[in-house]
């Protein structure tokens, strides 16, 4: 397992936590350190009597430690592996006491008894019942939703821009009553559009129209595809059951973790990590969604793999998955696929002809620079052709210092609109942007 | 750059006010946007129907703008380093 000191430090919860980590990360202040296959662990002397005693659980990545602190991974566990990645000979090789193998057995038992929970008797009497309920809903507010699309077109968007912050308001509620909260996602979606910007008109047409195209889809469910059903119901917001995903064979492969980024949502924290796999050539992207102060379930470090089984989401081409099963965590290997912009916009086409629902599509490059001129950046390809990105600080000068205007391998995010960049490794640094 | 064009003026005045021109179309979408006409929708069902399609045409095959520029690389910083530190070794 290779990590590099700034992908220790990125696990941090705050700048607090980094400080003190790397203040602890010295062997005088561990009176123990140890290392077997399966974890890390070492006992520190702390303001109480008895040492801390700190373990990092090496195959899925987590971190456990006795102090009373509740930040997490707490100090000791960020020093701990801190030292480990700056010198990994210092630690001793043994064999597990019992204070670790009965932590990372519990981890264990609790992935298998997560599988296990369920076997409850379904009524399905009831369930049918609600789920035609349901239906019926949903047919109801789609016919409104209609309504109020057509009423929009008939009248001109000229004059959207004036009530630009409630005229989507009631249609989406009104889609939360309907149990289609996909549909009133995608009506939020419209209050987001800058309309001080040179095309809103386009961005509000294109999001209309594709809600519209979403409502004319679900209303035609009976006569689509399999895959087109499953797709065109996510859209509209019926879940589907991780549990039920989970019980599917899942696609094992060496997943690289390429990005992890952060969008907050009504008091929520989605964390998006995307991961391609290296011999089936597939994208996939995990997401966590974090209340304020828990813990992720799953620790992902750009700039790392994981061997690991994977089941994605039933859809066209689906790129969401979840975690089934995490064999180890490995260093990062991939250099970048395409090597121009015209392979990457041809991915771009592909994406956006098989799903018209597509925004935009995960593409990683060879030989990427990043280049600003005036207040304008731009990315240039091998060949020398650029292509404007949205400018936006501190990114801006973090790309540039981490360059110099070199080229680097990239993961992007490619839109019709924008190229926004992800993270970008070379020479066997990884950055995260 | 004129299908968007011609898309987005009808939505803005309204196709209450001025119907979608449907001969104006790429011949590409000529096809699908005769079987909506043809259909027995309201105006602006059609209206939705047919820009449906012609944007998924228009963002397949749209083209960011590009630009060729001088590329110079910023020469390699060069660090000067206590003996000893752990920087040293690391590169």
């Amino acid at each position: 397992m290779t990590f590099s000191e700034e992908q220790v430090i990125a696990l941090a919860p705050d700048a607090g936590s980094v400080k003190s980590g790397k203040d602890l990360a010295t062997a005088s202040k561990w009176g123990l350190l140890c290392v077997s296959d399966k974890a890390l662990w070492g006992e520190c002397q702390g303001s109480g009597k008895l040492p801390y005693q700190a373990q990092v659980d090496l195959h899925n990545l987590a971190f456990k430690c006795s102090c009373p602190s509740r930040k997490f991974p707490c100090k000791h566990g960020l020093a701990l592996l801190l030292l480990y990645v700056r010198d990994a000979a210092r630690f001793s090789r043994a064999a597990e006491p019992e204070w670790v193998t009965q932590w990372i057995d519990k981890r264990a038992d609790k992935v298998e008894k997560k599988s296990e929970q369920k076997e409850k008797p379904v009524d399905a009497e009831a369930q049918a019942k609600r789920s035609e309920a349901r239906a019926r809903k949903i047919a109801d507010g789609i016919d409104d939703l209609q309504v109020w699309l057509k009423d929009l077109v008939r009248n001109g968007l000229l004059s959207v821009p004036e009530r630009a912050y409630d005229f989507w308001q009631n249609p989406s509620k009104r889609m939360i009553d309907a149990q289609a909260p996909g549909l009133a996602a995608m009506l939020r979606g419209l209050g987001k559009i800058n309309y001080y910007g040179a095309d809103w008109q386009y961005e509000l047409l294109n999001k209309l129209t594709r809600i519209y195209l979403a409502t004319e889809a679900y209303k035609q469910l009976n006569s689509l595809p399999q895959d087109w059903v499953e797709e065109v119901k996510s859209l509209i917001g019926f879940t589907q059951s991780k549990e039920e995903l989970l019980a599917q064979p899942g696609v094992r492969d060496t997943w690289q973790v390429l990005s992890r980024t952060y969008v907050e949502e009504e008091q929520i924290t989605i964390e998006r990590n995307w991961l391609y796999g290296t011999n089936t050539g597939r994208y996939a992207l995990i997401l966590q969604f974090i209340a304020k102060a828990q813990v992720p379930e799953l620790n992902l470090m750009p700039g790392t793999s994981v061997d690991a089984e994977l089941v994605f989401y039933k859809g066209v081409n689906p790129l969401r998955a979840l975690m089934k099963t995490q064999h180890s965590v490995g260093p990062f290997s991939i250099t970048g696929i395409y090597n121009d912009f015209n392979a990457a916009l041809q991915a771009l086409s592909d994406g956006v002809s098989q799903n018209p629902f597509v925004d935009s599509v995960p593409v990683l490059m060879n030989n990427v620079s990043f280049y600003k001129q005036g207040s304008d950046c731009y990315l240039v390809d091998a060949k020398g052709e650029c292509i404007k990105v949205r400018s936006h600080q501190p990114r801006d000068l973090y790309l540039l210092s981490i360059t110099g205007g070199r080229p680097f391998n990239m993961f992007l995010q490619a839109s019709e609109t924008e190229f926004e960049p992800l993270s970008l490794w070379a020479d066997k640094k990884y950055y995260v942007i | 750059m004129q299908l968007k064009e011609t898309l987005v003026n009808t939505a803005l005045i309204g196709t209450g006010k001025k119907p979608l021109p449907a001969n104006e179309l790429p011949d590409a979408l000529q096809a699908s946007a005769a079987m909506i006409a043809e259909s027995k929708h309201d105006e602006e069902t059609k209206f939705l129907s047919t820009t449906a399609a012609a944007l998924n045409y228009y963002r397949a095959g749209v083209q960011p703008v590009k630009f060729s520029l001088p590329a110079n690389a910023a020469p390699d910083e060069k660090k000067n380093l206590l003996p000893g530190s752990r920087f040293n070794s690391a590169e």
